[in-house]
């Protein structure tokens, strides 16, 4: 009987790796822009969702596909604006992974969608660490969490590719130093773009939106 | 916590390669976790002692190895290990990084005994 050491070097995630270069290639296949959105719970995902559902109602489709441990509380006041959505229950995950995702597609219309997005289970730390197969990682905070968010979870935060400050309508009533966020946000996640909003009363949303747009332009409008 | 999902998505991949090799058994299982993967190393093996009971790797010692957050400077081209997350080149400050390193959740090597 002998020992040896064997050297493997996989990924021990590669099963889910597996599921997200499968939902890649379905996003490539209907030139669907994926948006993996991430936050805290309370932040305000589902109303920045429902705010640019209906800020691309007359632009380009929109699906939804989103993650809660329980209810369908969020899919309804998605599905109030008209966008195709599905809610994913995990049960006791916390997090979605790209199978989760994937079982989604068959109840939404991925062939005429052009932006999907993933609202992903309020949580700032397990999402991190699975690839759902998305084009763009937005991770949104609200003022009433404090400035020092980014550098208290950084590995989220490091992974996004745009991050939106969220509530900016409470900043009067929040101790919420926006300069000191930005500084945090340029150390942690320096390539993120930044957008300050608020859902509540449409300030700053136009931005955001454009920027959208601009992702989905980018990513498709040429080989249209 | 997540960290259990990691060992329940680790641990047939062990089965699968001890089956494979034709290996009588496995007696180390190294990993590789980086810095910035978001798993934990504790509750990582906590969650392993749960998971191996009864499995094929019960009573097989896990180690696990952090890999520290590293990136190489797109301007400057050096390479450099990242300090407190601080993403910016400590040579030309400047912030356009390839990270490298940090986000690694791997397999790296087993110990096995042969038939």
């Amino acid at each position: 009987m002998s020992v040896k050491v064997i050297t493997i070097d996989t990924n021990i995630l590669q099963k889910n790796e597996l599921s997200a270069a499968e939902n890649r290639e379905l996003f490539k296949k209907h030139k669907v822009l994926a948006v993996n959105l991430l936050s805290s719970p309370g932040s305000g995902k589902t109303s920045l969702l429902v705010q640019t559902c209906k800020s691309f109602s007359n632009k380009l489709n929109l699906s939804v596909s989103v993650g809660d441990l329980q209810t369908e509380v969020d899919a309804r006041r998605i599905a109030e604006t008209g966008v195709p959505v599905v809610q994913i229950n995990t049960g006791t995950a916390c997090h979605l992974d790209a199978n989760m995702v994937q079982q989604s597609f068959s109840s939404l219309p991925l062939d005429g969608t052009d932006i999907l997005f993933i609202e992903n289970v309020g949580n700032l730390v397990c999402p991190a660490t699975f690839d759902l197969g998305e084009h763009l990682r937005v991770v949104l905070l609200s003022v009433a969490e404090g400035e020092e968010k980014p550098l208290k979870y950084p590995p989220i935060f490091q992974g996004a590719h745009c991050v939106c400050i969220n509530k900016v309508d409470l900043l009067p009533y929040v101790d919420f130093d926006m300069q000191q966020c930005r500084d945090n946000l340029k150390r942690i996640c320096p390539q993120a773009v930044v957008f300050e909003f608020s859902c509540k009363t449409g300030e700053g949303l136009s931005q955001w939106h454009s920027w959208l747009q601009r992702q989905w332009s980018a990513a498709f409008k040429e080989s249209c | 916590m997540h960290e259990f999902s990691i060992i329940q998505s680790l641990i047939p991949q062990i089965e699968e390669f001890l089956t494979k090799g034709n290996y009588r058994k496995a007696n180390k299982i190294c990993l590789e976790v980086g810095a910035m993967s978001g798993v934990i190393p504790d509750a990582l093996e906590f969650a392993y002692t749960i998971c191996a009971q009864g499995t094929i790797v019960e009573g097989v010692e896990l180690c696990i190895r952090t890999v520290p957050v590293t990136a190489s400077c797109e301007t400057c081209f050096i390479k450099f290990e990242v300090h407190d997350y601080c993403f910016s080149c400590p040579q030309c400050k400047s912030t356009e990084l390839k990270m490298l390193t940090g986000n690694e959740l791997k397999v790296k090597e087993i110990e096995v005994e042969e038939m």
